[in-house]
């Protein structure tokens, strides 16, 4: 080799090394850490918050088709969160913006990960491996600040009229908890039925019974979808954990519709 | 035409393949266009519908990536390799096999698209199981790959012909460049094979309930990874063979040539856990080991980088340049005459500056999780793959086409803008979307519907500046595109006005050293060997010791399971 071709390969070789020292370096000195545990316990089904101590939080995350739950989590800045993920059905994505978790649902294996969420603020979670129709429905939240009782989380459902305001806040759910999903507004065909003038709709039912869609049909519905299938459909819709006010706001949304 | 270049005509047989496998692939390219096209008229929420003329999303970004990525790569590299073989050894390839090879990609294909066309398979092009595809999509991929490898064997028998009656010589470099292609290839499908035949099929079928996940994940990027320098090499193979002479010089070093493509036999498939870093059931250490491979295998473009710089260095002051940085501007920037290949090739190892640096970041274990599975992702990986790759792939595939129907290439004065403006589109894609990543949006979202739809509760109007960018950036893709196409087409439909043959620029070498231990694959065989033993060994044990449990079997349009009712 000549002296130039020397010097490039030294300089290439230095560059490369220093790449790899910095990499082990983030590793073991700044203790930025991959995701490793060989896990294979029995997946929990249901998510929970559970505190640990003070500051410390245990986070059972349950990732399905297409939504996560719990939906939202509400802390104190400067807690630590220790995130146990699992999935009950296909391959999901869990990213805490802003922050180094970065994890993959994977069914058969639960991963692990643990952040201290140190300024308050809304931290978006967002699924992003594609899991389905429904993927770009798959979030949810972090809410950290001082008081429990946020007023950053209280504008979204504030509302000026309590009619308009539930219709809106129904809306919202109607998409985060993923009902858009398989329930067309727009009245297009779907995996589940369309929403199109649902209200007051007569609809034919898989034993052959008519009935017609009312509030305390749609309210059964959401709470115990399988009771009565719309024929045509299958029972395909999973039990949402809504409180009744929520369930009071999707209906509002769904009348206008 | 080459007109100082060996010229050689084909026997109508083969002639009549490799014009199958360049024209069908790049009529499917017009979907596979129009798809990524879509895409960031979805992601910017220019359209905030789950469906545009029966094509869904999902399954749009399906035959993206599928036609793009698989399709019209494995294509190309089949009839490039058919034409090297003949055009360099000059011996004759088994018609038979060319055939049957064809065929079975051909009936592979089209397995493939009926799935995906009628939306069968939205499942993108990585097909991760539990979400399952029609079996027909597996089959399809199976033929694809089992009639690639039949002509690669199809090689083998010429080369051997060859190597006895020239037994010291060094092999041609685009002869070995196309022999560590292929065995890159055959590295990168057989775990792939294992995943499709022994886990999806089954499973697919319903013989058997379950699938395991990290396995089928591993496996799957256990070929993964080895795909990516499968769709490289033959752009380096250009950058070696070709890009010096059409610049007006020499290969910089001849050893330079050898060793990258004898590295890449090595270390191009031990680091697929570099795409598995943020998930669980594989080890800590077995993903930094793969790490710091991956760092290896980055040296060998490292090497190629600068062997590029300084042959067109040496082209460039051969036509008359001078001085530290002027010589720059004596090489064929605009040639319209029979140097415009040059432009392609230029560009694309422009854009393989970025590439490969935004690859290094993926790479860089820890950062990983800033980026990983974030638009970033397909900001970086179009900046290789539909960089270097892609632009040489059609440069190519142009000449071909022409040479081997006696066509003169038309619409020259439009020759050029082709790459220049796919550069140029591609930047600014490039940086809509890695800024999007690194700000959380992710890859693989129909963001019209919820993130980038101000009637979503879900709208994320900070995100707004960089998918318009990067529809910015799509579109002028897209134009680019529409050029080429008009490019290929009347020039397939014109007038022939000459015999067809065969003539490709070749380089002579600056340096020609002799360095006998890049001369013979089989020490580079048996590392690449001990290499993969390393790297997988442990990953598939661990994964075997701990019994994970199956996943059940679900379609992309319903959250209950089709086993479960």
């Amino acid at each position: 080799m000549k002296g130039m071709e020397k010097v490039i390969v030294i300089v290439s070789a230095l560059f490369l090394s220093g790449l790899v020292g910095f990499l082990v370096f983030s590793t073991f000195g700044l203790g930025i850490r991959l995701p490793g545990c060989l896990t294979t316990a029995k997946a929990f089904e249901k998510g929970s918050v559970i505190q640990r101590s003070d500051n410390v939080y245990e986070v059972h995350m349950v990732a399905k088709m297409w939504a996560f739950d719990p939906p939202e989590i509400k802390v104190k800045a400067n807690t630590t969160l220790e995130i146990y993920l699992a999935s009950l059905d296909v391959t999901h994505g869990f990213q805490i913006e802003n922050t180094n978790v970065n994890l993959m649902a994977v069914p058969g294996a639960i991963n692990y990960g643990r952040v201290t969420l140190r300024e308050p603020g809304i931290y978006h979670v967002i699924c992003h491996e594609y899991c389905g129709a429904g993927h770009q429905n798959m979030t949810a939240k972090i809410i950290v600040g001082d008081e429990i009782d946020l007023p950053v989380a209280l504008a979204e459902h504030s509302a000026p009229t309590p009619e308009s305001g539930s219709v809106t806040a129904g809306k919202a759910l109607f998409q985060s908890k993923g009902c858009v999903a398989c329930h067309s507004p727009e009245g297009n065909p779907g995996v589940g039925p369309n929403f199109k003038s649902l209200f007051g709709r007569k609809e034919k039912l898989s034993d052959g019974s008519v009935i017609t869609v009312d509030e305390n049909y749609l309210t059964e519905s959401m709470k115990e979808p399988s009771a009565k299938i719309v024929n045509g459909f299958q029972a395909l819709m999973p039990k949402l954990s809504l409180t009744d006010e929520e369930i009071k706001q999707i209906n509002a949304y769904i009348k206008t519709l | 035409m080459f007109e100082n270049e060996k010229q050689i005509s084909i026997e109508s047989g083969l002639r009549r393949v490799v014009l199958v496998e360049i024209i069908i692939p790049t009529v499917l390219l017009i979907f596979g266009v129009y798809h990524g096209f879509m895409q960031v008229l979805y992601r910017s929420g220019l359209i905030r519908k789950s469906s545009v003329a029966g094509i869904d999303y999902y399954q749009g970004l399906t035959l993206h990536g599928t036609i793009n990525a698989v399709v019209f790569t494995t294509f190309f590299a089949v009839a490039f390799g058919h034409i090297l073989i003949r055009y360099y050894l000059d011996k004759k390839i088994s018609i038979i096999a060319a055939c049957a090879s064809m065929w079975m990609m051909l009936i592979g294909t089209i397995m493939a698209a009926w799935a995906m066309f009628s939306g069968n398979a939205s499942v993108l092009y990585t097909f991760y199981p539990p979400l399952k595809a029609h079996p027909v999509f597996y089959f399809g991929l199976v033929l694809l790959v089992v009639g690639s490898w039949l002509a690669f064997f199809s090689w083998i028998p010429p080369y051997r012909e060859w190597r006895r009656e020239n037994p010291k010589a060094k092999a041609p470099m685009a002869i070995l460049g196309i022999m560590a292609t292929f065995i890159v290839w055959l590295i990168a499908t057989m775990p792939v094979a294992v995943e499709v035949i022994f886990l999806l099929i089954p499973w697919s079928l319903g013989w058997t309930p379950t699938v395991n996940v990290v396995l089928a994940r591993t496996l799957f990027w256990f070929f993964g990874h080895p795909l990516v320098y499968f769709w490289l090499l033959p752009s380096y193979i250009m950058y070696y063979v070709m890009l010096p002479k059409l610049a007006g010089g020499k290969l910089f070093s001849d050893f330079a040539g050898r060793f990258a493509f004898m590295m890449f036999i090595v270390f191009s498939a031990p680091v697929g856990l570099h795409h598995q870093f943020t998930e669980p059931g594989l080890k800590e250490g077995w993903k930094m080991f793969q790490a710091l491979l991956t760092f290896a295998v980055a040296l060998p473009s490292f090497v190629t980088a600068f062997t590029m710089a300084a042959s067109l260095e040496y082209a460039a002051k051969q036509n008359g340049g001078k001085g530290l940085f002027h010589w720059w501007k004596r090489l064929p920037y605009n040639d319209e005459n029979n140097r415009w290949l040059f432009s392609y090739l230029f560009c694309g190892l422009f854009l393989f500056m970025f590439g490969g640096i935004t690859g290094i970041i993926n790479a860089s274990y820890g950062m990983n999780q800033l980026v990983h599975n974030t638009a970033w992702m397909p900001g970086h990986f179009h900046m290789t793959v539909a960089g270097p790759v892609f632009l040489s792939f059609i440069g190519m595939s142009l000449i071909l086409v022409s040479q081997l129907l006696g066509k003169e290439v038309k619409a020259k004065l439009f020759i050029n803008w082709v790459p220049y403006m796919w550069t140029l589109g591609i930047l600014f894609f490039s940086v809509g979307l890695s800024y999007g990543g690194v700000h959380g949006e992710p890859r693989r979202t129909n963001l019209g519907l919820t993130y980038l739809n101000p009637e979503s509760p879900l709208f994320r109007p900070d995100w707004k500046i960089q998918t318009a960018v990067t529809a910015i950036g799509g579109s002028i893709m897209t134009m680019s595109m529409l050029i080429y196409f008009v490019i290929f087409f009347t020039t397939l439909f014109s007038k022939k006005v000459y015999e067809p043959k065969i003539s490709l620029p070749t380089s002579e070498t600056y340096l020609n050293e002799e360095v006998p231990w890049v001369q013979s694959m089989k020490p580079w065989l048996i590392a690449s060997g001990i290499a993969l033993l390393f790297a997988y060994v442990p990953p598939f044990y661990g994964i075997y010791q701990e019994r994970i449990t199956g996943a059940p079997a679900f379609g992309p349009d319903s959250p209950i399971s089709r086993e479960g009712k």
